[in-house]
């Protein structure tokens, strides 16, 4: 039992401490002027001729998202009456609920811890940008169609499909290490390129790639699925008779070698990006981030599950030739649809993609101290999601410079952002959030002895801080390149 | 100066928009929670063949594949030659004879026997049996007496006998009578019951002085035989059972129906085997009842065939009631409550006739009964009501009743319906409190009957459109107050059931039903009860 809790344990660290490949990466950084900007975009070059992150405290990222958790989602004030309401009592607007939520609800966290990180220029050209980060994500996601059936039953998808594929939770954790150079390439146009090496710690992964449920005119039904589990890591799994999974263990007693970092799982990614300024005042800049794989070949363990079958009800025949009792009809056809499923069991390793990032920005300063961004971020893994931010940021000198970001995202139309850059001689303080908790809710209890307050809103929380030691500026920049703009 | 004043407003622009918006005291939680998810499946299905559901054993039967009830019953009649025929008592010849000389011859007379009344024997052929015989003499010398059966037969010869008696004495002696024919018929003037019987005496000695007293005294007598045969005639009886009636015990089931139904070929055959050589007549009256009517069976009385000479002792043979002699479909169509019934069994029904009666000492009448009725039938409206307690809500009150949890129903049913059958419901919602129907559902005809031929027999199955059996939201919250439940079935035959119809084996029903419901799930987590 302490083997399965354990076991328990560390998917569920996997997915709640991961990072980096499916959260919303910080949009309001982009258009921040400090070094983690190039980490959205690699042609992109600090103020300073050298940049040292501090280990840990240099950039430590937790981000999470999700459509689902909200506070007003799942509580609401009862109209007309003093009193507060979930999204089971039957005066709650669901409706709304699933607007929100759009065809799928998912959640998502990452953790990026910074072990190094450093930046200098070369020969006034090249810009050199090296590190190494531990990584760790994990999101799971749940379409929209599950919830139609868990609230509203399969009546609605008569003569269609509850299409339930994607459904699943995937997270991984793994050391980043990379190198990246850019330059420019005429006085209006530089270009940057990173590329990452992985060493895969541990993943673990169960997706349905497939899973609809036909519900046809006759009230027969459908189900179409395949379902995956991938484990890497020292998990032994073992199969009951019928093929099914019985049991899944996390063995005891293990050493580094079996869960630290390695190059048995190996991977390999690049990020490309350009920054280009149309006029003086007006900056466009595109990158792709995270293209690139894991392959993961450390005990690695695969588990495909698929099904084509459906159920037109149970056949009492038997029941009414007296031969068998409904009971028993219901026992074997339980035990014949075990059958119906096609199971393929693999050690062989296999390839987890990288969540590719598309970015496209423009950035426009009309006076020195204010400028206006905005920031289109497509990503494409379990499904493409895109985003809109809205910056504006302002600089006080050289010293100050504060950014007020507007996002669209997740459906939500409201995500304010902010950032903060103070520079002291070579010491940088920054930090980024990109929804600024506008408005709180207080949760009394206990008849007014208890009292928390809380965001309204914790579908969104990205938070970056740190310190970044910079040394020199370059000069000739900072008119190319607007500082504390983007 | 004016970028540090514009970033002073943007910063006071942000904390002052960080405020608490809302307070949510969550002492003011509800915990109501109202699911109603829709939810449609497939429920059961099924194809079925009527071979396949019925096991075929003693009273059910396919006989060409058409299904028959079949009731069979051992010896529902069994008579032996005891349970009518007394054999006659013994018969004795007792006569003295005065000797008044050397021989005294031809002293004749008959030995009577007494069968009963209005019994005439003519013949019998003994298997085992004697007489015996007391000589007592009188005389003053001994004699020899010589007796002399002629009616006896003992292997083709008469009888006979000769005793010596010597004087004064008394001699006793037994006849055997195994396997002789006993003919009673010599007599021209009564050829039944007589048999006649002479004797001789001699004296033995000298010459005698013959003084009055010397005489001899013959008792003879003919002691019960048991017989193979005896022929004759044996009267004219007749017995009559007791009018009685039958309580079929399905007063309750029948009075629950209503409509029509007509089983068409109903029928009840008595095998027998009768070894009494005698003519047999028994006329039966049966007469069914219910509240509404009596219907008489309207059967003609049957003779029974019976054995005409020694050489066939024992006919086997039946007599069948059916539509084509009684009235046995209406009788059995109209669902009787009780059958009342009487009867009488009589031999030689019409008198003496020229045949003469053969009885053995064995004969027997035994019968068995079967009775056959082949699902052949037509049903016109045939209802059948029954009422139930309401079993969608619990007898405790504390128990959550499932019906709480439906705000709708829908049964989707469809039938590829094999048989010349269709069958409506209805359901009636009724509060024994108040004897009112709160509710009624009608389903329709669930499924059509299919068309038969000339003979009866399905040529297709009917293939109906789906029928959909709403349980309306309405219907729903009576039955959470009625207390009793209605079922009405309602069975109609082919063509409205003007025609008769058959069930063979080979009648096949495929079938399946949908569920479509509404939940409605609502639960309070407030309240202390939850």
């Amino acid at each position: 039992m302490k083997t399965r809790i354990k076991t328990a344990s560390i998917i569920a660290v996997m997915l709640l401490v991961s990072s980096g490949v499916f959260a919303q990466y910080l949009q309001t950084q982009y258009f921040l002027n400090i070094p983690q900007s190039s980490q959205l975009n690699p042609a992109y070059r600090p103020d300073a001729n050298v940049f040292i992150g501090i280990p840990v405290l240099s950039g430590t990222y937790f981000g999470m998202s999700n459509n689902l958790f909200n506070v007003s989602k799942l509580i609401q004030p009862m109209p007309g009456a003093d009193s507060l309401i979930t999204i089971l009592h039957p005066d709650y607007d669901r409706d709304s609920f699933f607007r929100s939520i759009g065809n799928k609800g998912f959640i998502s966290t990452e953790v990026n811890v910074p072990l190094l990180n450093v930046g200098f220029l070369v020969a006034d050209v090249w810009w050199v940008d090296l590190g190494i980060s531990v990584k760790g994500m994990a999101r799971g996601r749940l379409p929209a169609d599950l919830f139609t059936l868990a609230l509203e039953g399969n009546e609605g998808f008569i003569g269609s499909s509850a299409d339930l594929s994607g459904t699943g939770v995937h997270a991984q954790a793994y050391l980043e290490t990379y190198a990246g150079l850019s330059r420019n390439i005429t006085d209006r146009l530089r270009v940057g390129g990173r590329l990452k090496l992985m060493q895969g710690a541990l993943s673990a992964s169960i997706i349905a790639d497939k899973l609809e449920l036909k519900v046809n005119n006759d009230y027969s039904q459908s189900l179409d699925t395949e379902v995956a589990l991938k484990l890497n890591g020292p998990f032994d799994v073992t199969l009951n008779d019928d093929g099914f999974i019985e049991d899944i263990l996390f063995r005891e007693d293990i050493g580094f070698g079996e869960v630290g970092p390695s190059f048995k799982n190996f991977g390999l990614g690049v990020d490309l990006g350009a920054e280009y300024m149309l006029m003086d005042n007006l900056q466009l800049s595109a990158s792709i981030i995270d293209l690139g794989f894991i392959r993961w070949g450390r005990e690695s363990y695969t588990f495909t599950a698929t099904n084509d079958f459906t159920f037109d009800g149970f056949d009492i025949s038997e029941a009414i030739e007296g031969d068998k009792e409904f009971d028993q009809i219901v026992e074997e056809f339980g035990d014949s649809l075990l059958t119906t499923f096609d199971f393929v069991e693999s050690e062989e390793g296999y390839t987890t993609g990288l969540p590719t990032k598309l970015y496209l920005a423009g950035s426009y300063k009309p006076v020195d101290f204010l400028a206006l961004g905005a920031l289109s971020r497509t990503t494409i893994g379990m499904g493409v999601r895109e985003s809109l931010t809205l910056s504006a940021t302002l600089f006080a000198g050289d010293v100050l410079s504060t950014s007020l970001s507007y996002t669209m995202t997740n459906r939500s139309f409201n995500n304010f952002g902010f950032g903060l850059g103070a520079r002291g001689g070579f010491f940088q303080f920054y930090a980024v959030v990109d929804q600024i908790p506008t408005s709180w809710v207080e949760f009394t209890g206990d008849g007014g002895n208890d009292r928390v307050v809380l965001p309204q809103r914790l579908d969104y929380m990205n938070v970056r801080f740190g310190i970044n030691l910079l040394f020199g500026r370059i000069k000739e920049k900072k008119t190319d390149t607007p500082m504390l703009v983007e | 100066m004016k970028s540090k004043t514009v970033f002073i407003v943007l910063l006071s622009f942000l904390l002052l928009s960080s405020c608490i918006k809302e307070t949510y005291d969550m002492d003011k939680l509800s915990g109501e929670v109202a699911l109603s998810p829709g939810l449609v499946v497939k429920a059961v299905k099924g194809d079925v063949t009527l071979s396949d559901v019925v096991e075929p054993n003693d009273t059910l039967v396919f006989d060409n594949e058409l299904l028959k009830f079949v009731f069979r019953e051992d010896s529902v009649f069994e008579y032996n030659l005891d349970d009518f025929y007394t054999s006659f008592a013994p018969a004795t010849f007792e006569g003295t004879t005065l000797v008044t000389s050397i021989l005294v011859t031809d002293v004749r007379d008959t030995i009577e026997i007494d069968p009963g009344d209005d019994i005439k024997i003519k013949k019998m052929k003994v298997l085992t049996g004697q007489a015996s015989y007391t000589l007592t003499s009188w005389c003053s010398f001994d004699v020899s007496i010589d007796m002399l059966a002629p009616g006896i037969e003992d292997g083709g010869a008469p009888l006979t006998l000769s005793e010596d008696v010597a004087a004064g004495l008394v001699v006793n002696g037994t006849i055997d009578l195994d396997d002789v024919l006993i003919n009673f018929d010599t007599d021209q003037d009564q050829p039944y019951n007589l048999v006649p019987f002479e004797y001789d005496i001699s004296v033995l000695s000298g010459s005698p002085v013959f003084g009055p007293s010397d005489s001899i005294k013959v008792v003879f007598e003919i002691e019960e035989p048991d017989f193979d045969y005896a022929t004759g005639y044996f009267g004219y009886h007749a017995e009559e059972s007791e009018r009685d009636t039958l309580d079929l015990g399905m007063e309750d089931f029948f009075s629950r129906l209503t409509g029509s139904i007509y089983l068409t070929s109903p029928s009840i055959t008595v095998n027998y085997k009768n070894s009494f050589g005698l003519p047999m007549r028994i006329d039966t009256q049966v007469k069914g009842m219910n509240d509404e009517e009596e219907i008489s069976l309207d059967r003609d009385p049957i003779d029974l065939d019976y054995p005409t000479s020694l050489d066939n002792r024992e006919v086997s043979s039946s007599f069948t009631i059916d539509k084509t002699n009684s009235s046995l479909p209406e009788l059995i169509s109209m669902l009787p409550y009780e059958i009342e019934y009487f009867g009488s069994a009589s031999i030689n029904p019409d008198g003496e006739t020229m045949e003469d009666n053969i009885i053995f000492g064995n004969s027997r009448f035994i019968a068995d009964m079967e009775v056959e009725v082949p699902l052949e039938f037509r049903l016109a409206n045939l209802q059948l009501s029954d009422t139930t307690e309401n079993f969608l809500i619990s007898d405790d009150p504390e128990e959550d009743d499932p019906i709480d949890m439906l705000e709708e129903f829908k049964l989707d049913l469809y039938v590829e319906n094999g048989f010349p059958l269709e069958l409506s419901v209805m359901i009636e919602l009724y509060d024994s409190t108040s004897m009112t129907v709160l509710e009624t559902l009608s389903t329709g005809n669930l499924f059509s009957a299919a068309p038969v031929d000339l003979n009866g027999r399905v040529t297709q199955p009917s293939i109906g459109p789906p029928v959909q059996i709403e349980f309306t939201p309405a219907f729903i919250d009576e039955a959470k107050l009625a207390d009793q439940i209605i079922f009405t079935f309602t069975l109609n035959t082919t063509d409205n059931g003007t025609k008769d119809v058959k069930i063979y084996s080979d009648y096949r029903i495929v079938f399946s039903v949908g569920v479509k419901l509404k939940a409605g799930i609502n639960l309070n987590f407030n309240s202390e009860d939850e």
